[in-house]
């Protein structure tokens, strides 16, 4: 931002209205409001006055949280009710502003007040005192769970059934009569009402008969229903028991894989050279001897001399089958439900109000509904699916221990996992350590472990009473991936292709007049050398990655058998000795996002989906994108043709300027681009154009192809700005440049004659540091802009993320020439700090509308939010993005960039390349003989899939604009 | 009643009938709405005006409020409507309440003490035209990033990132002129 923009944010952002309007407009809003709701708080408040009287402590409407008391029923409120009423009336029957209808309104209260209520009140009558309950007749509160409560119930001889006064609608209990009926139960196993207890007491445990059922823990019971013969002190009860409880299982799921058929090379193309013999021809000459006479001679005369021809068996290829994991093993938890069983028991009830079990059988066994035949609703059923036959007493049989964890509800051993699944008694068995995630420290244990830290770091604690210290081993954690792998290098061969003759026949006269035919090989076309670039060629293997190596770590067993871990302190591996960089020896790979929109849109889609799609970047609809073309009269590419943008309602909404290739960019979906919206186009000495987008533009994107009446000029000036991140990560790359750059920028001028270039500076590092922004304005001179990179250095930074926002905004105001190629090379590793995200982000929108197209270069180890980032900007500002690659063996290690395909060249080769491709217009590829690396299947920029490597992009993708 | 609580929180039960809701919401927006019509509308009295009107209709407003985005982003929506609003309609509205004229006439002498501070601020808001007025009041004065802003204005982002291009291009003519009140800005 400038100083101008700065000064108008913060002059904006002092503004206050006066005080006086503040409070009067405070005081009309409240009104407004007590008039929008008074008719419900008037609600409830008589509600509340309910409720108070039967609570006669309860006064306390007005507390905080509890709807505001405005139907106070003093006078006094009520006059200012109906003023309220009154001002909320005018306002909806004159239409009038609220502040009128509030002034209207509270006078005319007033007025009523003074002339009728005022006058006729009995003020002996506190006014205080709450009017509307006083009259209000207690009624007995409406309950709608069964209840019963009935003493009766301890009285042998008066024993009734409960007749609740709302039974649910699925039970339903009759009223007693002379032969009362069994209690009909729709559903007693989804919705039983839950009675209290102390209604019918059960002597659980005691005159059971049958030992299936022996100390059942009681669910709930049914219904109380009175023994059908006579009324007595025999009562008959059902009620459900939990036949097995519910238990929470840990499965495995294990990996889907999925048998593929691929074809790989089974024979490489092989190129043979072949000797192609000369090709000769006798040619008869008279030859005019010294005497004047004619001899004729012949002689041999070589047509073509001896070559040699390169010739190319295609290789031959074989398929195979592969298995490909299409999902990992997982883990889920599986939640057993109880099972239930109903139990009918005959209870004698006794004087003294106990009860005792007579009788007690099984009246219905659960089955399992029909509902829940797809999931697992019983450990028999997940039984039968882990496919345990054995039912008997190794609930969990060996096979199953190996790969499903029961979590019980007793303590997990330091260096064993304790299975209890089972309900038999001793049936807890040991099964091999398994890696499953500990339990986290408690919080009182972390605070004495925090407390007991020492000054060498070593730490030291107190075993609680009873606890006891155990090593546990946790086992490496691999995992298989499928990883792509080059197994036959892109290589570039020299073919011989041979040239193209014909025999031709040529009548000849002869001195004596006669004829004689001579065939003569006529060369049509000379032999010439071609090269030939075959793909390289991959194959898919798995490799085993071990995410976490096997360690060893102390664990305490807690006296109630809870674990905690102890953490061993973290060593940080040795780092390596680096070489130092030499010219020439980083290497880097590029991507060009604009050349690849459809896998732009699955890298974002799998981007946005995952942890960074929480915040807030960017979604950029490159798949639908509409390509502006402006071509000249002679069908050449446009550069700096301006483009303006209207709504169908004439509003301006942004600009865009073609780059060398006369191309410019929309992105119907982030650019809220609507059918109508119209693109006018114009460019210095000749008429505008203007189209308007339609509705299948906007949705399917496309090309738009603007024809202008002029001459294209090409670009013959370049500002080039490098922004520099120069934290201490950054060594290299600085280092790298300040080596490079010279260099780079005369081969530019050597690719481009006449073309003025001017280069800018911009280094940074983050807050807190020795400085957050430096700059070197652009200059024509090459050697002086050299001085100022050379005295740069990279230190500092600390965290991850940097001041990247910051530079971003510092090059927009930096005085780029309007008529030059605006190239904005972005040298970073960290991403800016989330909160600066979107300043990025809009510094990158920003040189869109100004042109400037961003390069961004990701250095060492590049953070995937900060690749994001660089890749959009690249993607709208017309740029691309470039990596550096571990091809070197220089620098700190470098991220492997999620892009689909590329080749890895020399970082000083690439980005001459891109700058003589953004000033041609035209991509410009490397040499044969500079690339080191090929990735993927690349052609000149555009990655093409292979019919089983197609790209898939996450489903139900549903995105918010941020 | 919890200061942290969150403005949707507050919305949500202010708009069920918790008039302590609904005043905490006043008493921290109250400014804002005054800020972003002030933006617009270049008058003070006026904003002040427009401002208690916006509160004044916010009890109804609320019932209207489903709650699926931001309380403020909702706010500005409706201060910035309305304000566009009043700069449509006339400046000689009738007044239909009496004595409103001595309320105003106390506004306008506080709005005096201020007047001096604000005659930058005035000069600048006058180089802008009313969208990049509205914009500004967004990004600089609320300090929105583009994309709340262009979803509160119903632009996209790219069209803020060209109006702050604007802004920034208009300020610059502004400070290079010397009779310090620029140029109209591009309609």
């Amino acid at each position: 931002m400038t100083d101008d923009t700065d000064k108008l944010a913060a002059e904006m952002q002092g503004l206050k209205p006066s005080k006086a309007a503040r409070t009067r407009g405070m005081a009309a809003a409240m009104a407004a409001f007590d008039s929008e709701f008074i008719a419900e708080t008037a609600a409830s408040s008589e509600s509340a006055s309910q409720a108070a009287t039967q609570k006669k402590s309860d006064t306390s409407q007005g507390l905080a949280g509890a709807p505001r008391p405005t139907g106070h029923t003093t006078h006094a409120a009520r006059v200012q009710t109906f003023g309220s009423l009154m001002m909320s009336k005018l306002n909806n029957f004159f239409n009038l502003s609220p502040r009128a209808a509030m002034m209207g309104g509270s006078c005319m209260a007033a007025l009523i007040a003074a002339v009728i209520i005022l006058p006729n009140h009995d003020y002996s009558v506190d006014p205080l005192e709450p009017i509307a309950p006083v009259n209000v007749p207690i009624t007995e509160p409406k309950t709608s769970e069964p209840v019963i409560s009935n003493p009766a119930i301890s009285d042998p001889v008066t024993i009734e059934p409960v007749i609740t006064p709302e039974p649910k609608t699925d039970i339903v209990v009759p009223k007693v009569d002379a032969t009362p009926k069994e209690p009909v139960i729709s559903d007693p196993e989804i919705s039983a009402p839950v009675l209290e207890t102390p209604s019918v007491k059960t002597a659980d445990g005691e005159g059971k008969t049958d030992a299936s059922v022996t100390e059942p823990p009681t669910a709930d019971i049914a219904v109380v229903t009175p023994e059908t013969a006579t009324p007595s002190n025999v009562v008959t009860i059902e009620r459900r028991i939990i036949k097995t409880p519910g238990q929470t299982v840990e499965r495995v799921v294990p990996a889907i894989p999925r048998v593929e058929t691929r074809r790989r090379i089974k024979t490489p193309a092989r190129t043979v050279e072949r000797r192609i013999p000369p090709v000769t021809k006798t040619e008869t000459r008279r030859v005019e001897k010294a005497d004047g006479t004619f001899e004729t001679i012949s002689e041999l005369v070589v047509v073509q001399p001896e070559s040699v021809e390169y010739v190319t068996t295609p290789a031959e290829y074989e398929t195979y089958q592969e298995t490909v994991i299409v999902q990992e093993a997982s883990t889920e938890l599986v939640t057993v439900p109880p099972v239930f069983e109903t139990v009918r028991e005959t209870i004698e009830l006794q004087p003294d109000g106990s009860t005792k079990v007579i009788a007690s059988e099984i009246v219905a066994s659960p089955k399992p509904s029909e509902g829940a035949s797809s999931g697992i609703t019983s450990v028999g059923e997940l039984r039968n699916k882990l496919g345990v036959v054995d039912s008997g007493a190794a609930y969990f049989s060996e096979e199953i221990a190996s790969h499903s964890d029961v979590i019980a509800p007793s303590p997990v051993m330091a260096d064993e996992i304790v299975v209890t699944a089972s309900k038999r008694k001793g049936s807890a068995r040991k099964i091999a350590s398994a890696p499953i995630a500990p339990p986290p420290p408690s919080p009182a244990f972390e605070r004495s472990r925090d407390a007991s830290v020492t000054s060498d770091g070593k730490r030291s604690f107190t075993l609680p009473e009873g606890a006891r210290l155990v090593e546990r081993a946790v086992p490496a954690v691999t995992k298989q991936v499928p990883r792509r792998v080059v197994k036959t290098p892109a290589s570039t061969t020299e073919r011989v292709i041979p040239a193209i003759t014909k025999d031709v026949t040529f009548r000849i006269q002869k001195a004596d007049g006669t004829y004689e035919d001579v065939v003569e090989t006529i060369v049509i076309q000379e032999a010439y050398t071609e090269i030939v670039t075959p793909p390289p060629v991959y194959e898919t293997v798995m490799e085993t990655i071990v995410v976490q190596p096997k360690s060893v770590e102390m664990v305490i067993v807690m006296p109630d058998g809870s674990i905690e871990r102890i953490e061993s302190p973290v060593v940080p591996p040795e780092p390596k000795p680096k070489p130092q960089p030499q010219a020439g020896q980083l290497t880097a790979g590029d991507y060009d996002d604009v050349l690849n929109p459809d896998l732009y849109k699955v890298y974002l889609d799998k981007v946005l989906q995952g942890p960074l799609g929480q915040r807030g970047l960017p979604y950029v609809d490159a798949d639908r994108r509409i390509d502006i073309r402006i071509l000249d009269r002679a069908g050449k590419a446009v550069p700096m043709a301006d483009i303006t943008l209207e709504t169908p309602g004439g509003k301006r909404m942004f600009p865009l300027r073609t780059g060398a290739d006369g191309m410019a960019y929309l992105y119907p979906y982030f650019d809220g681009l609507k059918a109508g919206v119209s693109v006018k186009v114009s460019v210095d000495g000749a008429n505008s154009v203007t189209k308007t987008l339609t509705q299948s533009q906007i949705s399917n994107g496309g090309d738009l192809v603007v024809n202008l009446q002029t001459d294209s000029q090409a670009f013959e000036k370049m500002d080039l700005l490098l922004t520099i991140d120069a934290t201490g990560s950054m060594a290299d790359e600085m280092r790298y440049l300040q080596s490079e750059l010279k260099a780079i920028l005369r081969r530019v001028e050597d690719a481009n004659p006449g073309i003025d270039i001017r280069t800018g500076l911009i280094v940074y590092r983050d807050e807190g540091d020795a400085y957050v922004v430096r700059e070197v304005p652009f200059t024509g001179d090459i050697d002086a802009f050299k001085s100022s990179l050379d005295k740069q250095n990279a230190h500092g930074g600390g965290d991850m993320p940097e001041a990247m926002h910051k530079a971003m905004n510092a090059g927009l105001k930096m005085a780029w020439r309007d008529d030059a190629l605006k190239v904005n090379l972005l040298v970073a590793d960290a991403p800016p700090h989330n909160r600066y995200i979107s300043d990025t982000w809009e510094a990158g929108l920003l040189s869109r509308t100004r042109g400037v197209h961003i390069v961004p270069v990701a250095a060492s180890g590049v953070d995937k939010t900060a690749e994001f980032l660089m890749r959009s900007m690249a993607q709208i500002t017309g740029g691309r993005y470039l990596f550096l690659t571990d091809d070197s063996g220089i620098g700190n290690p470098h991220a492997e960039p999620t892009v689909d395909c590329y080749i890895v060249t020399r970082l000083d080769g690439l980005v001459t390349r891109v700058l003589n491709s953004l000033v041609k217009g035209v991509r410009v590829e490397p040499e044969a003989g500079e690339v080191i690396r090929s990735v993927g299947n690349y052609r000149s920029g555009k990655c093409i899939l292979d019919q089983n490597e197609q790209a898939v992009s996450p489903v139900n993708v549903n995105y918010k604009k941020r | 009643m919890v200061e942290t609580e969150q403005d949707e929180e507050l919305a949500a039960r202010a708009a069920s009938g918790d008039a302590d809701a609904f005043r905490l919401l006043l008493g921290r927006h109250y400014d804002r709405v005054f800020r972003v019509t002030y933006s617009v509308l270049r008058d003070q009295s006026e904003a002040e005006d427009v401002t208690q009107d916006i509160w004044a209709a916010m009890p109804k407003k609320l019932r209207s409020w489903r709650g699926d985005a931001k309380f403020t982003s909702w706010l500005h929506r409706i201060a910035l409507n309305a304000a566009k609003d009043s700069l449509r309609r006339s400046a000689s509205q009738a007044r239909v309440v009496s004595g409103y004229a001595e309320v105003e006439a106390l506004s306008r002498e506080a709005s005096l003490d201020t007047a001096k501070r604000l005659s930058w601020l005035q000069a600048a808001l006058d180089t802008l035209s009313e969208d990049l007025r509205a914009t500004a009041a967004l990004t600089l004065g609320e300090q929105l990033n583009f994309a709340e802003a262009a979803e509160i204005l119903g632009v996209a982002e790219g069209t803020v990132a060209w109006r702050m291009s604007e802004i920034r291009r208009l300020l610059k003519t502004l400070a290079s002129n010397d009779n310090g009140f620029g140029q109209e800005a591009l309609a």
